[in-house]
């Protein structure tokens, strides 16, 4: 029954399992609610516990997609467990803007694929986050910094290069 | 092995989907940060191009001639103006400068595409002009006839509203009251003195080869009254003026009352950005503070060397309290004044 806390299994891309609440996991991410809405009439009359693959989620993170959900969407742990003022700063806009911070200062390659997970699952708040700080990252730097800093190369022809600094040379 | 394969899934920045680029563009309030972002490389200048952003946080020009962006860093952009030019507002992406000998022009800051603006000859108010705000009555194409008006402030305060259609017709009306802002909204130009609203119609000829003009001018209410202080009898002139707080009143034509000001509590997800161009921008979208009002000192018309940060910050409808406009206030030093400063609104598409 919906009362009782029922859990599925995730699978990522490299074979670790994880559990989760239904619930939660529902609120959270369009994708997952949609898979599990799409296994519901199989599973009803057994008491097996679901398993869903995560082909495009790697394990590492999934486990931190995972943190991010059970903090956000979990209603009880938001409101009821006492540790998580130990984040809520006094003018915080919301409780959880430093667990943000903090989850979101990570190095690129984890941020990126952050972005990439938020959107496969399509967990909406968890993908404006992530957009916001690669933007945040890109605030203030030099073409070169940028490019150096995402591995970018340089593809324009030089007459290309000539025309885009041409049109922008105020902002470089 | 699978494991090894997903985890080098996606790893380049490069490989960013292009929809994943706009969305991070679209978090950029600053239009430098988004062009710098679009210049890394051919896929992401294509995206770029392509994508209808949010507008960015504008611009305050600075006494000496630069451009500061009132995004988190506070960058200034050094745009090329020409020597013989001071400013005095802006229309989008172009800038509404005096040439020297009087004649006024819009530049393009971005493309400098420059276009003369027509004035009636021979008319000495321009001479002795204090101050210019131009209100554009046509959409700004260049290849029509765009129909603009000038409200001008002589040195002496007195009040000539000039309305001009390109390329070459032009009339200026003197106005008996002093006129300190004008507007043009909903097809009908309002002009605002110390006591009263007036509605001009404006005829304009539209390749008839005959000036535009104005068939009339109506009192349609009266001006907010101040309750504040007599600031003349009490000796303060505008260099003195600190902003405390702001009163935001929406004008309701459609009642018979007298009263026609109805006073606003709130300007919602909107920021207003204050000064002789105001403008409502969707605060959330292009990296604003909601209900916010954004303001700075362009307001002493007597004197062009006035700092623009003198006065400057962020006053929150909702609890009123100023925050400062910039983390740092930057120090400008009026070398090379060019003009009253003024917000730029750029629209760049990149």
């Amino acid at each position: 029954m919906a009362s009782e806390k029922k859990v599925v299994f995730l699978r990522s891309s490299d074979g670790e399992a994880f559990e989760v609440s239904e619930e939660v996991i529902s609120a959270a991410s369009v994708t997952i609610k949609g898979m599990i809405d799409e296994e519901s009439p199989s599973r009803a009359d057994t008491a097996a516990t679901t398993t869903l693959a995560i082909p495009n989620v790697t394990a590492a993170t999934l486990s931190r997609v995972l943190h991010y959900v059970n903090k956000h969407f979990d209603a009880a742990a938001v409101v009821g467990r006492p540790d998580d003022y130990i984040f809520c700063a006094p003018g915080d806009e919301h409780p959880l803007a430093r667990f943000d911070d903090d989850f979101v200062d990570v190095d690129n390659d984890t941020l990126i694929d952050l972005v990439h997970a938020a959107e496969y699952l399509h967990i909406k708040k968890l993908f404006d986050l992530t957009c916001k700080a690669v933007a945040d990252k890109l605030k203030g730097r030099t073409i070169d910094q940028i490019r150096e800093t995402f591995g970018i190369v340089n593809d324009y022809t030089v007459e290309e290069e000539v025309e885009v600094y041409r049109e922008n040379s105020w902002a470089f | 092995m699978a494991a090894a394969a997903a985890a080098r899934h996606c790893r380049c920045w490069a490989d960013l989907r292009p929809e994943l680029v706009a969305l991070v563009l679209r978090r950029l309030p600053s239009l430098a940060d988004r062009v710098r972002l679009g210049a890394v490389c051919r896929a992401w200048r294509r995206i770029a191009g392509e994508e209808p952003l949010p507008p960015p946080l504008p611009w305050l020009t600075l006494l000496d001639g630069t451009f500061l962006s009132i995004s988190d860093g506070g960058e200034i952009h050094r745009m090329r103006v020409p020597e013989d030019a001071s400013l005095h507002g802006s229309v989008g992406n172009w800038l509404f400068l005096r040439r020297l000998g009087g004649k006024l022009a819009l530049m393009n800051a971005f493309s400098k595409c420059v276009v003369e603006l027509p004035l009636k000859p021979n008319n000495s108010y321009y001479e002795d002009s204090m101050f210019f705000k131009i209100v554009p009555l046509s959409t700004l194409d260049l290849s029509s006839d765009f129909l603009f008006l000038v409200l001008i402030v002589t040195s002496t305060w007195q009040c000539v509203i000039s309305i001009g259609q390109r390329p070459s017709s032009a009339i200026a009306l003197k106005i008996p009251d002093y006129i300190f802002d004008i507007v043009f909204c909903e097809g009908k130009l309002y002009a605002l003195s110390f006591e009263k609203l007036f509605a001009f119609e404006i005829v304009s000829s539209y390749g008839g080869g005959k000036s535009p003009s104005v068939s009339s001018m109506k009192h349609v209410a009266n001006a907010v009254k101040n309750p504040g202080i007599d600031l003349e009898n009490n000796g303060l002139q505008a260099k003195d003026f600190i902003t405390i707080s702001f009163e935001v009143f929406e004008l309701d034509l459609t009642t018979n009352s007298h009263d026609k000001w109805r006073r606003l509590n709130t300007l919602g997800d909107q920021a207003l950005f204050v000064g002789t161009y105001s403008k409502f921008l969707p605060a959330s979208e292009c990296g604003a503070q909601e209900n916010c009002i954004y303001f700075m000192c362009d307001y002493d018309r007597e004197h062009w060397t006035t700092d623009p940060l003198r006065d400057c910050g962020v006053f929150n409808m909702s609890n009123g309290t100023i925050t400062p406009l910039l983390p740092d206030t930057t120090v400008v030093r009026p070398q090379g004044c060019k003009g009253l400063p003024t917000w730029f609104f750029p629209t760049k598409t990149m």
